[in-house]
């Protein structure tokens, strides 16, 4: 494939003056959603934020520590990609502690009427604000922890070059995965399925994980291709893509398979304490929103990717890789925003939010893109990922 | 970096070892199927099939007597039947997982073992698939299961899982027998090329159709294979989760869990790979394959084990946390009872065996120790048997009136079914092993180039 060399951004560095103006516009829009739409719209559209960071973030470690553990040699030329990609995991620290501040407002069991309800007052030694905000301080402390050892790590690999980071890595791959499966679970029980929490389903973790996975392969698929056409991962082809695509895919349809099955048990079974959830977001103004991620998030990536050319094709991976990411957005605003009530909740507040977390999460990743060498250097199957070929 | 300067934990073992050579491959296989076979292979086949034998005495028995002889009473209508069914569809997920999944996955350690894998596999269903018939209370109407043309004026229930479950795993084994024995064409041609009976050069050539192996026919058997690969993967998916929504869209406590789809399909494979492991830990030794199918495999397999034993537990406190969290007193109860009731000891043996044991092969030493590997699959195997006893059983011995509370116990003739169903597994595969190729020798055959070229250099060097 052609490599032309675009000329590198100026301000590559320090974010793009546009970066810096939309974050600053979506800033001011949130205020003005306080002050206008109230705080609940304000709280419900943050957490949205907050939840698509957390699963990005973590999705990009996740990936990391699945080279790791697998020993995989194709994918150590891009793996500074999720590294870097990792680089939003410790601002999950400042967004996380403003969103503690929604719990009063959004959060079904924190209402006053919580205690009177017989199903929510059997919840309460697990759904209490000291024991909720110490199980967020761990996750939060895993995740930033797990960041520090598998990038940070990495990248001063770089310049000691020494093989035997790579073993500490390896080692340290399977705890994060435990850990990953334990804190994951328990910040989307929390984090989404409490907001509502008379509401329970044992898939819950799963499903949001395998959301995070999804969108995180394409943020990895979008800033590869990106760097390729900079010129800026010599040696990384087609090959390469095409097991970024496979892997897109393949979580694709897992990501199809949860949600079927979740929705299909909810649904055929009919039991009014866990069905009326999915009624609230399949009915009224939500039932375009969840034909739209059944399509959307499941059928169009998955047609998109199906053949063997269009996984080589960066152009195919790239648009289909900004769809699964928009389509990530839709999946959590499908599990947060019906809360708020009927209706479709989207205007220009959400716009605003969009425009902040967006922008802001592209002058991290932008930032990050300092960070270390553009590959590996220091690790020693660079060259073994290098000369990766599809028979 | 050279592999001589790498730290030990990063080196990579050969996939094959010894003094291997593509014609020994060759000699080695058809040595086995040109032989007559040890005495202890004779001594084998007596006993599997002898118990294979009781299983269908035992069956031929329940239907002249009737339902009333096993164990099945109210409330407790799904008994041993149900259980045996679960659990040979599961171990039918070895041959598919390793095989067609690692495929995709590019590992090629799975070469080796891929053939015996999906042996397993198909014999495995024929067992599974024996279950549903003699379970269903009229053992001569099974054909009513099958969506048939409608000039009886009867018409199958599209909306029953039940239904789902006949063409899940019919078009299950249908695949998977298509994937094994694509995978046998290119080695019955050797076969057929170097038989010395004449009737069994003339059975391998029906069988090899016309394979001579030239360029124009790998290239649209290889993309037969991998397409036919992809396919199978989603239908391994399929045909667990289908299993479960037998349980899951019912309103049953203990059933009906959102997690069953995937947390099925992980204990298939679960006791799918322990059950390869069982099989290798003795064929490898006993047909002397141990440079073809080396330590690493061992390992690599063990790993497998170990990382779908977390993967179980995962699914298990999810499913304890849940019944908690769901704030159901009968979601509660029934969760409790699995390990506190009064058949305590199944969900006990269940979780001990299951994520408890497994946790020995964190290390490295126990993940290439034959003892500790027959040890750790034998005790999978029986776990995920009583995995199923628990979900089906102890789900179902309390209802939700004291009324339909039940005890459940099963006969001798439960147990002569189950034994049999093993025995004749057993038969099969031992069959296979006297008389099929066990290694995919045109698969393996690219590692043994491999090795032959680094041990050159290796020796220039």
């Amino acid at each position: 494939m052609t490599t032309a060399t675009l000329p590198e951004t100026p301000a590559a560095g320090r974010g793009s003056p546009a970066l810096w103006a939309l974050t600053a516009l979506g800033a001011a829009g949130m205020a003005a959603t306080y002050a206008v739409a109230g705080p609940e719209r304000f709280w419900a559209d943050w957490l949205i934020g907050f939840v698509i960071l957390v699963c990005v973030a973590l999705g990009a470690l996740f990936i990391v520590a699945l080279q790791h553990i697998t020993g995989a040699t194709w994918s150590v030329p891009l793996r500074r990609v999720p590294e870097r990609l990792a680089a939003l995991t410790p601002w999950i620290v400042p967004v996380a502690l403003v969103a503690l501040l929604s719990l009063p407002v959004l959060f079904s069991w924190t209402q006053p009427g919580a205690a009177a309800d017989p199903v929510l007052a059997l919840k309460t030694s697990w759904l209490n604000y000291p024991f909720f905000i110490a199980r967020l301080a761990v996750c939060v402390a895993v995740w930033v922890w797990s960041y520090r050892v598998l990038v940070t790590g990495s990248v001063r690999q770089d310049r000691t070059r020494d093989p035997r980071a790579t073993v500490t890595m390896r080692r340290y791959s399977p705890v994060f995965m435990i850990l990953l499966a334990l804190t994951l679970t328990a910040f989307a029980f929390d984090w989404v399925s409490s907001l509502q929490a008379s509401w329970y389903s044992d898939i819950f973790g799963v499903y949001l994980f395998a959301g995070a996975v999804t969108s995180s392969i394409a943020a990895t698929a979008l800033l590869t291709i990106y760097l390729m056409r900079r010129g800026r991962l010599a040696g990384v082809t087609g090959d390469h893509l095409y097991n970024l695509g496979g892997l897109l895919f393949g979580f694709t349809i897992f990501w199809g398979y949860i949600a079927f099955s979740q929705y299909l048990l909810q649904w055929y079974a009919d039991m009014p304490g866990e069905v009326f959830w999915f009624r609230e977001r399949t009915t009224g103004a939500m039932a375009g929103v969840f034909a739209l991620l059944g399509i959307g998030h499941f059928a169009v990536p998955f047609l998109g990717l199906i053949t063997r050319n269009s996984k080589k094709s960066w152009k195919r991976l790239c648009w289909v890789s900004v769809w699964v990411l928009f389509m990530e957005i839709v999946d959590v605003f499908w599990l947060v925003s019906p809360i708020q009530g009927h209706g479709l909740h989207l205007g220009w507040p959400e716009a605003a939010f969009a425009a902040f977390f967006l922008a802001g999460g592209l002058l991290v990743v932008t930032r990050a893109l300092r960070m270390g060498e553009d590959t590996p250097v220091g690790d020693p199957f660079l060259a073994d990922g290098l000369h990766f070929h599809l028979r | 970096m050279t592999e001589a300067t790498l730290p030990a934990a990063l080196r990579v073992e050969p996939l094959v070892q010894g003094d291997v050579t593509l014609a020994g491959l060759d000699d080695h296989i058809r040595g086995w199927t040109e032989r007559k076979p040890p005495r202890a292979w004779y001594v084998a086949i007596t006993i599997t099939s002898l118990t294979a034998l009781m299983g269908f005495a035992a069956i031929g028995y329940m239907l002249y007597e009737g339902i009333g002889i096993i164990g099945n009473s109210v409330p407790v209508v799904w008994g041993f039947l149900i259980i045996n069914f679960v659990f040979w569809v599961g171990i039918g997920h070895a041959g598919t997982l390793i095989s067609v999944i690692l495929y995709l996955f590019r590992q090629r350690w799975r070469n080796a073992i891929s053939r015996i894998a999906e042996a397993t596999t198909v014999f495995a269903f024929v067992c599974a698939m024996m279950f549903p018939a003699i379970h269903v209370g009229r053992p001569w109407f099974p054909y009513w299961l099958v969506p048939y043309p409608n000039q009886r004026g009867m018409w199958v229930d599209f909306r029953s899982p039940l239904i789902w479950d006949v063409f899940a795993v019919l078009t299950y084994f249908t695949v998977s027998l298509l994937f094994w024995y694509l995978g046998l064409v290119p080695d019955f041609a050797t076969l057929r090329a170097t038989a010395k009976s004449r009737t069994r050069r003339a059975v391998y050539r029906l069988l090899s159709w016309g394979w001579v192996g030239n360029a124009r026919q790998w290239v649209h058997y290889e993309k037969g294979y991998l397409l036919l690969a992809g396919m199978t993967t989603v239908l391994a998916l399929s045909v667990h989760s289908i299993v479960s929504m037998d349980f899951a869209v019912s309103q049953l406590p203990g059933w009906h869990m959102t997690i069953f789809p995937p947390y099925f399909v992980v204990g298939a494979a679960f006791s799918g790979f322990a059950g390869v492991v069982l099989v290798f830990a003795f064929v490898r030794t006993v047909m002397q394959l141990e440079n073809y199918v080396t330590m690493r495999h061992m390992d690599l397999l063990n790993r497998m084990v170990l990382f779908l034993a977390c993967v179980m537990t995962y699914a298990y406190l999810m499913e304890g946390f849940t019944a908690w969290y769901s704030a159901d007193p009968f979601v509660k109860y029934i969760f409790a009872n699995y390990v506190f009731g009064d058949q305590w000891w199944a969900g006990t043996l269940t979780i001990f065996l299951n994520c408890v044991l497994p946790q020995l092969l964190w290390f490295p030493k126990f993940r290439r120790s034959v003892p500790v590997m027959v040890t750790v699959s034998a005790g999978v195997t029986v776990g995920m048997w009583m995995e199923r006893y628990t979900i089906v059983i102890l789900s179902l011995h309390r209802g939700y009136l004291p009324s339909s509370w039940g005890m459940y116990l099963p006969t001798r003739y439960d147990f002569m079914i189950l034994f049999g169903s093993i025995g004749l597994f057993l038969t099969l595969l031992l069959l296979f092993l006297r008389k099929l190729p066990v290694i995919a020798a045109w698969e393996v055959k690219p590692d043994i180039v491999f090795y032959q070229k680094q041990s050159a250099e290796a020796g220039h060097a």
